[in-house]
């Protein structure tokens, strides 16, 4: 600090160095001479300068003022006028977005079965047969097709443990997408532990990118507002968007599990990992949150992964005691008829009632819960 | 020009310096450092292509544990011994254990919730308070079900099914809860009474209370059915040598029949003892069943002489009995022992009425089968085993083969009521279609299979 | 306009060779440029290291490198705990090069000396003659040599306090806390993951304190502009700790008194005001030969244990007779070396009795001790015991790092007071434990969270008789839970409790709710014996601001004082 006044009678000296030099304009304060130091025409001259320097201040003060008083004045409607008189006009708005009308269903047919039932042990041979016996993949993907696949990852668990997707089917169905033309598959979800490590530890990851899919990870700029017409809770709720720009297809992957509260997680509780925003409130009323997931997304078709069951300590699991294997896999265009088939044969509870969720979901037309009521097609393979 | 310098935003002097001479000893020097930066630069790269395989494995740990799958028996046993130490909350036991209890128990409009269970540990969970009374009918597990009506919300009916081990605890925590004015219908394998609200049934080691939230026809509907439904549902077994001897026999109202299978008329030595209320005035027969004639006399003595002779004096004896008058109460007791069985009366207005029921009860004993005795004696040290450990060493195992062959017995029956579901649930809706379709799928699927194996 | 001129000349000389005849690159590469080139260099692996220090980049990374090369890191933990752990023993490297060259790693490796000084270096509107005034020694720049010997005493008596002042540390941490996250929020917005540190953090990072942390570095970094280097000449305890050592040092600058001419130029950009112009202060000097590049009369030189001159000077200075082996001395200033920090041995003694003094005030205030700890001191898995903790801690916050939840927070005075200053706690209303995760114990690199495997934290495998490792203990606040105390379903926690059994039961009961409707309430309750305190509950219960289940740190396995059941003393 102590070296201000030095800077000063430096600048001094400059300044003075300044009006020596006859190159420099008269273009600041400084540069205009004093005016005892003029007499008669330099009076004359002096006064101009001085007038020609006033107008040029007032019309910059005039300028500055008459924009500011447009700007907050005009009428909101004005272009550049920034009023806003009362308050609305300064809230953020939200965009609002939807999804396709019909979902992103494929036309009905009349000819192939709802349910496509492969069992065995080869979960290729099992995938494929799946989705061969609903029609085969060529019903359900065209080329150029842009297909969103919607696995279980959420939580941090090796796949033995039975609580997220198999890698394997993921892979195997990633696979068989690509091979019907499809230009781009992506694997999106929103797990409840950390992303990183739910993709990592399940080996959802290796298995995304090693079969050509591109990964989707949430982060906070992934979601937007969703408008879900008719839902009673999620009418307009965070959903999980960065996956969807672009997408016209849409399949569901979900593993066969108990679950502590809803009682049993599968493809459609599954749509439950693209949704954000406050999802620790949904257990207030699960089995309404989740036949609004059904409404809010009607899938291209589903496969349940019967690879696993994990059959008690649902949905984490983390026990190998609680998993055991299922050896099927069931593709649907119904969500509901093959989460009850899940339910019955699956997870063994056939006689049990069915949980809540299912009879909400099938009084808003969203499936049919009886499984045994829809045409069906079953497959050994391996 | 110079006011320009002065100005600029940075660094006004750049690489400015003031040296004149330079040296390649310098740049040599330089050259080495460089390489040692690459180096460094390598050798990073290198240590992070190359992870420490422990850091991100978790299988390795899980493995470790059993690569194989843990077989399946042993993921039964796990399974039961999990949902036995879990409470009803974790949705393992809650809904897919049924155990005993028996299907279709809710009726048209009705639907049942998953059945949940409690054992000792947890039951205080369930009926915080109460836990005490059932332990000592030698609580094994508590099943509850709960049916709610499909219209109306507030209708519901609560039923808590007990395992109490043997039928005698089961007819013992049945006639302690029972009030003193109903009359329970009776029959060889069981006994049951319908309240006002609720109902009540001893079925085999089985004690059931289903209550009802009011006394509606509907609620009173589904009592009645849940009666029936328990008494088929579940295995009977032919009711206590003391039912023989009180109702068979003497008589006698099955609704005043008591059992204590401890600290029986507040003797700490009484243990397996049935009482029968003769009349208004609290006069109970009570008998006991021992091994032999030997300790039923021992036992007899030791009613008169460490029992009531604590709480009064002596009044007498004839024919072997030892009458004694209550202090308190004025009433006479006496006690004696027919075979292997000891008879007594206590709280008898005078000695008349004391002398002549005795007289009655000693005669009917006489009839009682012996094998009917023994195997009530069998019964009861098993029993015993169970809570003492310092049991007689015969007894105590005969005990312990008793058990086991008891709870072969129950899982018996436990299983096929679980296959059995699909008849059973014949009443719940959407079920008629599904016979023909559901039966081509009835074959087991390769899952089920494996489950059953 | 001269200079004008000579800039033009400059540029078009760039291939030429020098005046004295040297080739081109003779300048180029001269040594003050190598210097800038490893400045960069270790800058840039030092923030390479940290953006690595991350779930999915981590592989093998030694991500705490140069906190392992810290020696005093290495030495004051060694101080503390008479062990070195892991790869502590890198710190031998930077004591080897220091007891050969002098203070090389303050103005060749250290990345906030490099900041200072290119702070410095891109504001300074000095001229020379204002820059040589600046660069001049002040007695003032001891004050490091005391916070040394203060931090250095405690640490002998266990309470390791060098990481709020030791550069690594203190970047590092700045970095976590303030400098990566804010780096985040510019990636988020322009879909950048590359330049992001925390990729796939499904929400932005936040960090208890940051603004501390953040006021911290722009007042240190800004104070540059006012005393060059201010931070590395009043504060640096490592420097302090160099420049004790670089007494030793084999080489050093020597001036020749016969070339130099007392024009002070060398001290236009001196960086560690070691008065090069006189008698050199090797203790102060950070090696950077700006004082080379400088010297216009070619007097200063880079020597390998250069002769102590002033006695072999014959003649009188003064009266400018003096000559030094037959070669007249120009210099008025016959002394060349300075060898220890000029510091009196009567301010050591204060130094040292305000260090004895300092240990009971911290260790005396009631957040750190077993009794009146605070209940969300939650230290993370692998945590050594409290009192071990606080012998190793460094504060360098690489665990916060590299945490993928963000649930490790820097401590606040509330929860580890003075002496548990940015400490690693864990906030479970920020983020939860991950159950498979144990990064933290990988970077960490005093042991503070000893380096854990998987099978260890779980208690699996060959550690199955040891059990998991708990942090913590939940608890339940019956008045705020939604089953509880508001006849609402619930049980969020219940369903992501992800130990197998569940460490979270419930009652369930049914129920008519006051507007008439059924429901079933499932009231969660707690089993401790299974509870490993991971805070997941705590982290997803709806009940947010203050969340009806919460986790406070008794019941840790770290400590017998702090247990919370008989249970937990079985096995010991």
């Amino acid at each position: 600090m102590s070296d201000q006044p030095k800077n000063q009678s430096g600048e001094n000296r400059r300044s003075k160095s300044r009006t020596d030099s006859p190159v420099e304009a008269p273009s600041s304060v400084q540069a205009v001479p004093s005016a005892s130091e003029y007499t008669g025409d330099d009076e004359r001259q002096y006064t101009l300068a001085n007038r020609r320097r006033f107008l040029k201040q007032a019309g910059v003060a005039a300028g500055l003022a008459a924009g500011a008083a447009w700007t907050s004045l005009a009428p909101p409607s004005w272009p550049l006028s920034i009023r806003d008189p009362d308050g609305e006009r300064g809230k953020p708005k939200k965009d609002i977005l939807r999804l396709p009308e019909t979902g992103f269903a494929v036309d009905a047919s009349a000819t192939a079965p709802v349910l496509g039932v492969a069992r065995g042990n080869d979960v290729d041979a099992m995938v494929r047969a799946a989705i061969d016996n609903i029609g085969g993949i060529g019903r359900f993907i065209r080329r150029g097709d842009v297909v969103v696949i919607k696995p279980n990852v959420a939580f941090e668990r090796v796949a033995v443990l039975g609580a997220t997707s198999n890698p394997e089917v993921l892979q195997a169905l990633i696979r068989v997408v690509l091979s019907a033309g499809a230009d781009e598959v992506r694997v999106a979800d929103n797990p409840i532990e950390s992303p990183e490590a739910c993709f990592a530890r399940s080996g959802i990851r290796k298995a995304a990118l090693d079969a050509g899919a591109r990964l989707f990870l949430p982060t906070s700029g992934s979601f937007e507002t969703l408008h879900v017409p008719g839902a009673t809770w999620i009418e307009n709720w965070p959903f999980f968007w960065r996956p969807f720009r672009g997408a016209n297809k849409v399949i569901g992957i979900a593993p066969v599990k108990d679950h502590n509260l809803c009682r049993a997680s599968m493809t459609t509780k599954n749509w439950y990992g693209l949704l954000g925003g406050r999802r620790n409130q949904f257990h207030q009323d699960i089995h309404g949150i989740i036949s609004d997931l059904a409404l809010m997304l009607r899938p291209t078709f589903v496969l349940l992964d019967g690879s696993r069951v994990l059959f008690r300590s649902g949905p984490t699991g983390g026990s190998l005691a609680d998993v055991r294997p299922g050896q099927t896999i069931v593709a649907s265009t119904d969500t509901l008829a093959v989460d009850s088939f899940g339910w019955d044969d699956l997870l063994g509870r056939k006689g049990e009632e069915l949980p809540a969720y299912f009879a909400k979901a099938e009084k808003r037309g969203l499936g049919t819960t009886d499984w045994r009521s829809v045409s069906i097609k079953e497959t050994q393979v391996g | 020009m110079a006011s320009r310098k002065q100005d600029r935003i940075f660094n006004q002097t750049g690489w400015r310096h003031y040296r004149r001479r330079y040296s390649l000893t310098e740049v040599r020097i330089g050259l080495i450092i460089l390489l040692v930066l690459m180096l460094t630069a390598v050798w990073v790269a290198w240590r992070g292509a190359n992870p420490d395989p422990e850091l991100f494995s978790v299988e390795s740990v899980l493995l470790d544990k059993g690569s194989e799958w843990t077989p399946l028996e042993d993921r039964k046993a796990i399974s039961e011994s999990l949902s036995g130490s879990r409470a009803s909350g974790s949705a393992s036991s809650r809904s897919q254990d049924r155990g005993p209890v028996p299907t279709g128990l809710a009726t048209e409009g009705w639907s049942e919730r998953p059945v949940a269970q409690f054992d000792s540990d947890t039951l205080y969970e369930k009926i915080n308070g109460r836990e005490g009374y059932y332990k000592s009918f030698g609580f094994k597990r508590l099943y509850y079900i709960s049916l709610s009506n499909d219209k109306d919300e507030t209708a519901a009916v609560d039923i808590e099914m007990y395992d109490l081990g043997t039928v005698a605890n089961a007819l013992g925590a049945y006639s302690g809860e029972r009030p003193p004015d109903v009359k329970p219908e009776i029959s060889d394998a069981g006994i049951s009474h319908l309240a006002r609200n609720a109902m009540f049934i001893v079925r085999g080691r089985y004690y059931v209370r289903a209550i009802g939230t009011d006394e509606t026809e509907p609620i009173k509907a589904v009592l009645e059915h849940l009666r029936t439904r328990f008494a088929d549902g579940l295995t009977g077994e032919s009711l206590p040598w003391a039912y023989t001897l009180f109702v068979a026999q003497l008589g006698l109202d099955p609704g005043k029949i008591g059992y204590a299978p401890e600290n029986a008329l507040s003797f700490g030595f009484a243990r397996h003892v049935y009482t029968v209320e003769l009349n208004e005035d609290g006069t109970e027969y009570f008998v006991a069943a021992t091994p032999d004639e030997k300790s039923a006399a021992a036992l007899a003595e030791q009613f008169t002489t460490e029992g009531f002779l604590g709480l009064g004096t002596a009044a007498g004896s004839d024919g072997g009995i030892d009458w004694v008058k209550d202090r308190y109460l004025d009433t006479v007791a006496g006690t004696t022992s027919v075979g292997p069985v000891v008879v007594g009366i206590h709280r008898a207005p005078d000695l008349n009425f004391a002398r002549e029921a005795l007289d009655k009860l000693k005669t009917t004993a006489v009839g009682l089968p012996r094998a009917l005795i023994e195997r009530a004696v069998a019964a009861q040290s098993e029993s015993d085993g169970e809570k003492a450990d310092d049991y007689g060493g015969d007894s105590g195992e005969k005990a312990s083969d008793g058990q086991a062959g008891e709870e072969g017995s129950v899982e018996a029956e436990g299983e096929p009521s679980y296959d059995d579901e699909e008849p059973g649930g014949a009443g719940s809706p959407g079920e008629p279609e599904s016979g023909a379709a559901g039966s081509s799928y009835d074959e087991p699927s390769p899952g089920a299979e494996e489950i059953e194996r | 306009m001269s200079e004008k001129k000579n800039k033009k000349v400059v540029r078009l000389k760039v291939l030429q060779p020098n005046r004295d005849g040297t080739p081109w690159y003779a300048r180029s590469l001269r040594i003050t440029k190598i210097r800038v080139i490893s400045q960069a260099f270790f800058f840039a692996l030092f923030m390479f290291l940290l953006w690595v220090t991350w779930f999915s980049r981590l592989g093998g990374y030694p991500a705490s490198l140069f906190l392992e090369l810290d020696p005093l890191v290495g030495f004051a933990t060694a101080l503390a705990t008479h062990t070195i752990y892991r790869h502590l023993w890198f710190g031998l490297i930077i004591l080897g090069v220091t007891l050969l060259f002098g203070r090389v790693f303050c103005n060749w490796m250290c990345p906030y000396g490099t900041l200072h000084q290119f702070v410095g270096w891109l504001f300074n509107i000095r001229g020379n003659k204002d820059n040589i005034d600046k660069n001049r020694y002040h007695s003032v720049y001891q004050l490091k040599y005391f916070i040394l010997a203060i931090f250095l005493i405690m640490a002998a008596f266990g309470s390791l306090q060098i990481g709020l002042l030791d550069p690594i540390c203190l970047l590092v941490r700045t970095v976590t806390v303030t400098v990566a996250p804010a780096m985040d929020l510019v990636a988020e917005d322009w879909g950048l993951t590359t330049i992001s540190f925390a990729p796939g953090a499904p929400e932005q990072r936040i960090f208890s304190g940051a603004w501390f942390v953040g006021l911290m570095i722009i007042g240190l970094v800004g104070m540059n502009l006012v005393i060059p280097r201010f931070f590395c000449r009043f504060l640096c305890p490592l420097g302090a700790f160099l420049g004790f050592l670089s007494r030793f040092a084999l080489w050093r600058i020597d001036r020749d008194v016969t070339k130099c001419t007392d024009c002070d130029l060398c001290l236009r950009r001196c960086e560690g005001a070691s008065d090069p112009q006189a008698a050199l202060r090797k203790s102060e000097c950070f090696v950077c030969f700006n004082c080379i590049d400088d010297c216009p009369e070619d007097a200063l030189s880079f020597r390998l244990a250069p002769l102590p001159i002033k006695d072999r000077i014959v003649g009188s200075i003064k009266k400018g007779t003096a000559t030094l082996f037959g070669k007249k001395v120009i210099s008025k200033v016959a002394e060349t070396e300075i060898k220890g920090p000029d510091v009196a041995r009567r301010r050591w003694v204060f130094a040292g009795i305000a260090g004895v003094m300092a240990y009971p005030f911290l260790r005396l205030s009631k957040a750190v001790n077993n009794r009146g700890f605070h209940e969300k001191a939650i230290r993370p898995p692998g945590s050594v015991a409290e009192e071990e903790f606080l012998e190793r801690c460094i504060k360098c916050d690489q665990c916060i790092n590299v945490c993928p939840t963000n649930v490790l927070q820097p401590s606040t005075l509330a929860e580890g007071g003075l002496e548990g200053l940015w400490t690693p706690v864990m906030d479970f209303s920020v983020g939860f434990c991950q159950l498979n995760c144990t990064l933290c114990t990988e970077v960490c690199p005093t042991g503070a969270i000893q380096k854990t495997s998987i099978a260890r934290k779980l208690g699996r495998g060959e550690y199955e008789k040891d059990g998991p490792i708990r942090v913590g203990t939940a608890f339940f606040n019956r008045g705020r839970c939604l089953p509880w105390s508001m006849e609402t379903p619930c049980v969020v926690c219940e369903e992501v409790c992800p130990v197998s059994p569940k460490a979270i039961g419930t009652y369930d009961e049914d129920i008519i709710r006051w507007d008439g409707t059924k429901v079933t309430l499932n009231k969660p309750y707690m089993r401790p014996e299974l509870c490993i305190g991971c805070g997941i509950c705590e982290r997803e219960c709806p009940v947010i601001d203050d969340a009806a289940v919460y986790v406070t740190a008794v019941g840790e396995t770290r400590s017998e004082d702090r247990t919370l059941l008989l249970k937990s003393h079985k096995d010991t």
